[in-house]
């Protein structure tokens, strides 16, 4: 069987002119992108190390953050305070003795012209032990 | 022909291009790298174990699980082995921590040491084995302290004995002895059997049980006639095995069970032991006279704080629970409440008549019920091996907590009030100081 081509198609350029000439411009766009990526390699060049850097960084941080709140908290174990706190002479409040005052009543004083909440004041002296 | 040259030629120019990328993606690659260290170990860390005040009780940091508060609840937190949890709430929770979850427990840090440190003070003094404690809220059921004795460090694990590792107040079980005495009481005045002021011949010998029964003997002097409240100020067991005469042993029986002894406490994988009731066909007359005063039945700890808890919160049981969200446990009326105020005033009484300097707080309403109890040894009640027992609350017309104390084999001093009421009597003071609680009673002046 033979086949037969129509005349109306356009023929077929195979000339080695066309090839060389779409080679090249393959070419010249496989250079300019590559050209591009070494460029953008080149601007970028410090983002690596930083970033392994920081990468470093960061896990060094988070591992002091862990040690160091591990720390708190076995530094404020609530036995060792409390530990500390008796054999610093520390009391418990319910056992401690408790007394009764009567604080005196407060003196007559002529009436303020604005209503103002009452002041009194208390004088407190806390002694540890 | 052309048009498909042109087609095919477009086609490989499409090749070309995502050959091209993926020569520049392989290229990223090479050269930049994805940075995923510390990403990676965080997802893959085991959750952490956390008190309800926020203390780390457990958490991992890298490949190592570490326990920052060392032996504080060292025995609930359990220990994790290589890969996985090996005890107490590290095994429990396994799958959940082992997936990057929290478990948050209802333990308050503050009254768990207090727990501790009382039993780390008196359990050598007495040169007793070990003991436990169980601090519940009475309102919720939440577990605010679960203490065992011999302490035990979850970060040297391996150099501790098994029975230190036991989480003893939920897995121990022991005849509760005379603490029993006032749930019966209030059981008793619940079914209109008795009154505070009902009095009772009470010799301090009684032979119970016809011809197969047993001779019941009272440690402590008492007067012969004994009302309710003098039962229970003299903890008289001839006195019990007379109040609870005309208890019908299934209803006596059902209130035990409903107390919540003879059956697992509700808490969601939390390992616990269930103690035990005699079955009812067993229960003729001397069951019911020895169950009365606490003997030939067994309970936890925890089990014995849940039931004195019920008094506590106006005869209403709550489940005790231990982790925090989780859904809350069974609640069932037991006792009326007039009956739990009515006995919560009784066991007030018991202690500011009877033991006021053993467990009773100057200034503050403590109430509460001693036991000794005799340890079965070889088949036989030892006459030199005792629990030393304490359930109680405060305070007693408005109760916030309940604490249970046993202590086991002390050679000294081992009467309840002796041993087990100082216990708690040094618990209830620090929960008290820590509330900053104003006494009720008013003090002397100077």
């Amino acid at each position: 069987m033979t086949r037969t081509w129509s005349a109306s198609l356009p023929t077929l350029d195979t000339s080695a002119v066309t090839w060389r000439g779409r080679a090249l411009r393959y070419l010249l766009i496989y250079l300019l992108l590559l050209l591009s990526l070494v460029t953008a390699r080149y601007v970028t060049r410090d983002v690596r190390p930083t970033l392994v850097d920081i990468t470093k960084r960061e896990e060094a941080l988070s591992k002091e953050r862990e040690v160091l709140a591990l720390e708190v908290q076995s530094l404020s174990n609530v036995q060792r305070v409390r530990d500390w706190a008796f054999a610093h002479g520390m009391h418990r409040f319910a056992e401690a003795t408790k007394t009764t005052e009567t604080f005196p009543a407060a003196r007559a004083t002529p009436a303020p012209a604005v209503p103002v909440s009452p002041s009194r004041t208390v004088e407190v002296n806390t002694q540890w032990k | 022909m052309e048009v498909k040259i042109r087609n095919r030629s477009r086609v490989m120019q499409f090749i070309a291009t995502l050959l091209f990328l993926s020569l520049v993606w392989a290229y990223a690659q090479l050269e930049w790298g994805t940075p995923q260290g510390v990403s990676r170990a965080t997802v893959q860390s085991r959750g952490s174990i956390i008190s309800a005040d926020g203390k780390v009780l457990a958490r991992s940091v890298g490949q190592k699980r570490v326990y920052p508060q060392g032996r504080l609840a060292g025995q609930v937190v359990g220990m994790m082995g290589t890969t996985e949890g090996l005890e107490g709430l590290e095994y429990a929770f396994n799958p959940q921590l082992a997936a990057g979850q929290d478990v948050r427990l209802t333990l308050d840090t503050g009254i768990q040491a207090a727990a501790e440190g009382a039993l780390a003070r008196a359990v050598p003094e007495h040169q007793a084995e070990y003991g436990s404690v169980v601090v519940l809220d009475t309102q919720t059921g939440a577990v605010l302290a679960a203490a065992s004795y011999p302490p035990f460090d979850p970060n040297a694990w391996r150099s501790y004995a098994q029975g230190d590792r036991r989480n003893r107040p939920f897995l121990d079980v022991f005849e509760p002895g005379s603490t029993i005495k006032g749930l019966i009481v209030a059981a008793a005045l619940n079914e209109g059997l008795t009154t505070p002021e009902t009095q009772y011949n009470t010799p301090m010998r009684r032979h119970v049980g016809g011809r197969w029964g047993s001779t019941i003997n009272d440690a402590v002097q008492h007067p012969a006639t004994l009302t309710t409240q003098g039962i229970l100020r003299y903890s008289s067991n001839v006195g019990m095995s007379h109040v609870v005469e005309p208890f019908a042993a299934d209803r006596m029986r059902g209130y035990l069970s409903k107390y919540g002894f003879g059956a697992y406490v509700d808490m969601s994988a939390v390992p616990s032991a269930t103690g035990s009731l005699q079955p009812l066909r067993r229960w003729d007359e001397l069951v019911r006279a020895t169950n009365a005063f606490g003997q030939g039945m067994s309970s936890t700890v925890l089990q014995l704080a849940a039931a004195y808890n019920t008094m506590a919160n106006d005869g209403t049981y709550v489940s005790p629970r231990l982790i925090a969200g989780a859904v809350a446990g069974e609640r069932r009326p037991v006792i009326r409440p007039d009956t739990a105020r009515l006995t919560r005033s009784m066991l007030r009484k018991v202690i500011e008549e009877g033991i006021p300097g053993m467990a009773g707080i100057k200034g503050y309403e403590i109430a509460g019920k001693t036991g000794t109890a005799q340890v079965v040894v070889d088949g036989r009640y030892s006459s030199t091996v005792y629990d030393s027992v304490f359930a109680g609350f405060f305070p007693s017309t408005a109760p916030r907590v309940t604490v249970a104390v046993m202590v086991h084999g002390a050679k000294l001093h081992y009467h309840g009030a002796q041993l087990a009421a100082p216990i708690f009597k040094d618990i209830s003071t620090e929960v008290l100081s820590r509330w900053a609680a104003a006494p009720t009673a008013t003090p002397t002046a100077p």
